[in-house]
């Protein structure tokens, strides 16, 4: 019989059980949209969810488990298998909603999307962590920009667009907790932001003049800025051609994005019923099992995208504040963990793991807010599905295994 | 980047950074948690309590089809659909049964597709913010019997809804097409404005070439309605719904057809043969009639067919599903006599008063003989004559001269090797055989030289459409340039339909045939002489007061009798119409062919069928060619 101290002398308790809790409350939601007459194709989802969450755990001991040195080693392998796995998806996947993200592994579904998110960040962390570079130099980011760019663009094909900017994110969190200027960060946004504002002839005009306010006032010489700048122009400029050339329901949604209003039939339906069921939820909430809203006119989401409008419903503000609060809490212990590492690359794993959560619950809480697109990523450990709540559990024990070592190097 | 350094940071203020990051965005979470649930928290119970937000479609309008005159084609009608909402608040409450209510319904009428409408509402269940689509063209018996029992028959509904209708029934139906309704796979892989369960897609013809201009795009509306239905204006303190989005009436598409020379062309094939006239305007390519028969009632699709009428259609050894002016293709006879005449005069093999030995009736070539139609024979022809008489012997005599692979040559120039690019789906490509392709097929050598003489006369292994046809004598009338033949002059969109002037229609020549102008004109003196000359086989195609030029075929059909051909352009001096008649297991083509291609050129020039002359008693009229 192992002593519960024994167990917290090898991880952070506090951590793992703020996950485990919200993977338990995710089951219940599950269960809870798997009732009623008109939802009986979910009935039983939560059993299977269970049986995840079995996986799950398994992976987040081991993963608290094993030393940092392991990562470290392991990294090329687990990002060079799962660069092979998306690359098996665009080829052999399953479609479901329009989209090629799953791989059919004998009768269950695998999205390997999900696991190239901890490859990444592991080989990010082991690139990043050499103190050799100077990562303040701009020629030093090519490096980490291709290995995140590579499964980026792999996954932006499938297409999973909230995923492959959910890696985006992950570098640029893990870029700047590396050490590099906040500025030279702001250079690599700047081409996307000038795509965006040059459909709006004035707010283009607005970001130039910010442009060059930060660029100049920064203390960079004029020369480099100028072609900075040029750059960006012209970037914008070939932006309404790329435009023309994506897919109608992808122009919807970076529409909708930019709030114009327009938006899918379903997404609209969803951000609209969603609202309503989060709004009727009040203060206490409807009750468990007693929410309308959800088992009214809702759509096939319910259970993985919108889970948190089911939460909202039912358990109302207090029981969404504690949720976030639970969510906060696993953030803002990884930025301590980060802090008080002594590790690089323990710290940079932690500062990616972070990124990856505050990026995943900010996009899809908002979702359902209607603040943000309908953009399909996954609430971690509430949402139905085995990847998302497998990865999510694994990233929060290597974590919680970190917690623990800060003093190892 | 040099100068940036002072931006390098601390860890600790880079997690600080990081940290402010994460505090701002839960606080917006929960500024906008408590917005909603605590500040408009009544507001949404009370809606959510007693309302619901449904999604109306506003259904779009398919752009009308109109002739070349502006006479209308296809057009919509409304019609009356039952829409079923499962997910009507008595379902989820439990208080009503949704196969109770289909069951009663079905009683109404319509019972013996209970089953169909089971299917239909566990694949809507899919899309819960749409109501399925039960039935259309309700009569009015069916519609004030559901309207009577509405109270017991929750989320059932009537509404009005365009549906697609051709005036005209079979006229042009290949060419316009037909729509149905859009499948499940259309819908998923559509972006949201394309289609909706219910919505129409085109489906051959003018109606799948025009299909994104013509469809529109359907508006929608979010709706607050209460337990009954009923629509409820939404109140200041609740959250305002998406804003409405009107529908896009899709646009108008003129056609280059001509409404009176199509119905003429399709009368003259008449109800029972099977075949295809295919009438252009030689000047630039435009389609003035296209004729497939047999043909079909576009009407039934868009009323809904069952799978057993579709299975009767679409198995039915007519196949009258088939456009056969551009998928059909037939061996051209005769009328290929035209290729083989422009590809000596071009080689230097003949001139136009060339003769060569005289026909006998039979032409000896090694150990075979090979006859000529006229079993009497020719005597000494010119190649003028030759054409005139359509004397088989005498163009045995230029294929043995010519070769297989130069009379080829000449097909692939006058375009009769590919498809001519008609926007219509499924066109079917000419083919000439080549000295290779017989070598692949049969082996080198082991395919005897006899084949270049029945070449020659248009037998053999060639095939054309009758389309390929008519391009191929337009390019004859209009002095050597091969059109892309195009049967839609313009779109034009809804608010823009009281202009008179529209934009002209879209003109491609494909490729010239490289054919010399004085070979051209030869073949146009040949051609009006085998109309009106002393020997002329195609005398049936004549109309009083035009000079027809033509070009008789009969086609061997392995599978039956011969097919009758006819190719020409009208009038002579500047032709205004080239045209392409097939008519299948009919006989002889001047005999059968030519007298349709003489109704068509009446139509076209407004001759009245009192004035024709009619072949006399006492002629000695050749029916064969």
């Amino acid at each position: 019989m192992i002593q519960l101290t024994e167990i917290r002398r090898r991880a952070d308790l506090g951590l793992m059980g703020a996950a485990l809790f919200l993977a338990g409350v995710g089951i219940c939601l599950v269960y809870s949209t798997g009732q009623g007459p008109l939802a009986a194709a979910r009935a039983s989802l939560y059993l299977k969810q269970l049986m995840w969450l079995g996986g799950g755990i398994a992976a987040m001991a081991a993963a608290a488990a094993l030393p940092l040195r392991f990562y470290d080693g392991l990294a090329k392998l687990l990002y060079a298998l799962s660069l092979l796995a998306l690359a098996a998806v665009l080829v052999i996947g399953e479609v479901r909603y329009g989209a090629r993200r799953w791989l059919d592994l004998g009768g269950f579904l695998l999205q390997p999307s999900e696991f190239a998110k901890v490859a990444t960040i592991l080989l990010l962390a082991r690139i990043l962590s050499d103190r050799r570079t100077d990562w303040t130099r701009f020629r030093s980011l090519t490096l980490p920009l291709i290995i995140a760019l590579v499964p980026t663009a792999l996954v932006f094909e499938e297409p999973d667009l909230g995923t492959a900017l959910s890696l985006v994110f992950v570098l640029f969190g893990m870029l700047y907790w590396a050490g590099v200027p906040a500025l030279t960060l702001a250079v690599l946004v700047l081409p996307l932001a000038s795509m965006l504002c040059s459909f709006w002839w004035w707010v283009w005009l607005i970001f130039f003049g910010l442009q060059w306010a930060v660029l100049h006032y920064s203390g960079l010489p004029v020369v480099h800025y100028v072609f900075v700048m040029l750059g960006n122009g012209v970037i914008g400029a070939v932006s309404n051609k790329v435009w023309n050339s994506l897919e109608d329901y992808q122009k919807e949604r970076i529409i909708s994005f930019l709030g114009s209003g327009v938006d899918r039939l379903g997404a609209g339906y969803q951000s609209v019923q969603s609202k309503i069921a989060i709004g009727s939820g009040s203060i206490v909430g409807t009750g468990y099992l007693k929410g309308t809203q959800k088992s009214l006119a809702f759509l096939p989401q319910q259970h993985t995208d919108f889970i948190f409008a089911v939460l909202g419903e039912e358990f109302g503000f207090l029981g969404c504040v504690v949720v976030v609060a639970l969510y906060a809490f696993i953030i803002w212990k990884g930025i301590s963990i980060a802090l008080r590492s002594r590790s690089r690359f323990a710290g940079l794993v932690c500062a990616g793991v972070a990124s990856l959560l505050l990026y995943h619950v900010g996009l899809n809480i908002l979702m359902t807010l209607g603040l943000a697109p309908v953009t399909g990523v996954p609430l971690p450990f509430l949402s139905y599905g085995g990847s998302s709540l497998i990865t999510c559990l694994a990233l929060v024990g290597i974590m919680a295994g970190i917690s623990v070592r800060v003093h190892e190097f | 980047m040099s100068q940036s350094h002072y931006l390098a940071s601390s860890k600790q203020s880079r997690a600080r950074v990081f940290r402010y990051v994460a505090v701002a965005l839960f606080a917006v979470i929960v500024g906008r948690l408590f917005l909603f649930q605590v500040w408009h928290g009544r507001a949404y119970s009370e809606q959510a309590r007693h309302n619901r937000v449904r999604l109306e479609i506003l259904p779009r309008i398919r752009g009308e089809i109109l002739d070349r005159h502006g006479r209308v084609l296809a057009e919509n009608v409304l019609s009356y659909c039952l829409l079923f909402d499962p997910f009507e608040k008595e379902f989820v409450s439990g208080a009503a049964d949704v196969d109770e209510v289909l069951t009663s319904t079905a009683a109404l009428g319509g019972g013996e597709r209970l089953e169909e409408w089971r299917a239909l509402i566990e694949k809507g269940r899919e899309l819960p913010f749409r109501p399925v689509q039960l039935a259309c063209n309700l009569d009015i018996t069916q519609i004030s019997l559901i309207e009577e029992h509405k109270s017991r028959l929750p989320g059932m509904r009537i509404e009005a809804r365009p549906r697609r209708s051709y005036p005209h029934g079979e006229l042009a139906c290949h060419l316009l097409g037909y729509v149905s309704e859009a499948r499940q796979e259309e819908i998923e892989r559509s972006a949201e404005g394309v289609y909706q369960p219910g919505d129409m897609v085109g489906r051959s013809g003018v109606e799948e070439s025009r299909e994104v201009a013509l469809r529109g795009r359907n508006g929608k509306e979010y709706v607050e309605v209460d337990a009954r239905g009923r629509r409820v204006e939404p109140t200041p303190d609740r959250p305002p719904l998406p804003a409405r989005e009107r529908p896009w009436a899709g646009s108008d598409v003129v056609l280059t057809v001509d409404l009176d020379l199509q119905r003429a062309a399709e009368a003259a094939l008449g109800e029972e043969r099977s075949g295809a006239v295919v009438v252009l305007d030689p000047r630039d390519g435009a389609v003035l009639a296209m004729a497939s028969r047999p043909g079909f009632d576009p009407n039934v699709f868009a009323l809904g067919l069952s799978p057993g009428r579709w299975r009767k259609l679409n198995s039915s050894p007519l196949h009258p599903l088939m456009n056969r002016a551009t998928q059909a293709l037939y061996p051209p006879g005769s009328t290929l006599k035209l290729l083989t005449a422009a590809a000596a005069m071009e080689e230097g093999v003949a001139n136009p008063a060339t003769t060569l030995e005289p026909c006998t009736g039979v032409y000896r070539f090694g150990t075979r003989g090979f006859r000529c139609w006229r079993e009497e024979g020719h005597g000494i022809l010119t190649l003028l004559e030759a054409v005139e008489a359509s004397c088989d012997v005498y163009f045995y005599q230029l294929g043995i001269r010519l070769g297989v692979d130069r009379m080829a040559e000449y097909a692939r120039r006058f375009g009769l090797r590919s498809r001519t690019g008609v926007e219509l789906q499924g066109e079917k490509s000419g083919f000439y055989p080549t000295t290779q392709w017989y070598d692949k097929t049969y082996g080198h050598g082991r395919w005897g030289k006899g084949v270049r003489l029945n070449l020659a006369i248009g037998q053999g292994e060639i095939l054309v459409t009758p389309l390929g046809l008519a391009v191929f004598a337009a390019s004859i009338a209009n002095g050597g340039t091969l059109y892309r033949p195009y049967v839609v002059a313009s779109q034009v969109e809804r608010w823009d339909r009281s202009r008179s002037a529209r934009r002209p229609g879209r003109v491609t020549p494909r490729a010239s045939p490289g054919v010399s102008s004085v070979t051209l004109k030869a073949l146009r003196q040949a051609m009006e002489a085998a109309v009106s000359g002393p020997l002329a086989t195609g005398r049936m195609a004549s109309v009083p007061g035009i000079r027809v030029a033509g070009k008789t075929g009969t086609a061997q059909n392995p599978h039956g009798q011969d097919h009758a051909l006819f190719v020409g352009f009208a009038p002579v001096e500047a032709p205004e119409v080239a045209f392409a008649v097939v008519v299948e297991n009919a006989g002889h083509g001047g005999s059968v062919a030519a007298p349709v291609a003489a109704a068509v050129l009446r139509s076209y020039f407004h001759i009245q069928p009192d004035t024709v002359a009619v072949a006399q008693p006492g002629d000695t009229l050749d029916t064969a060619d």
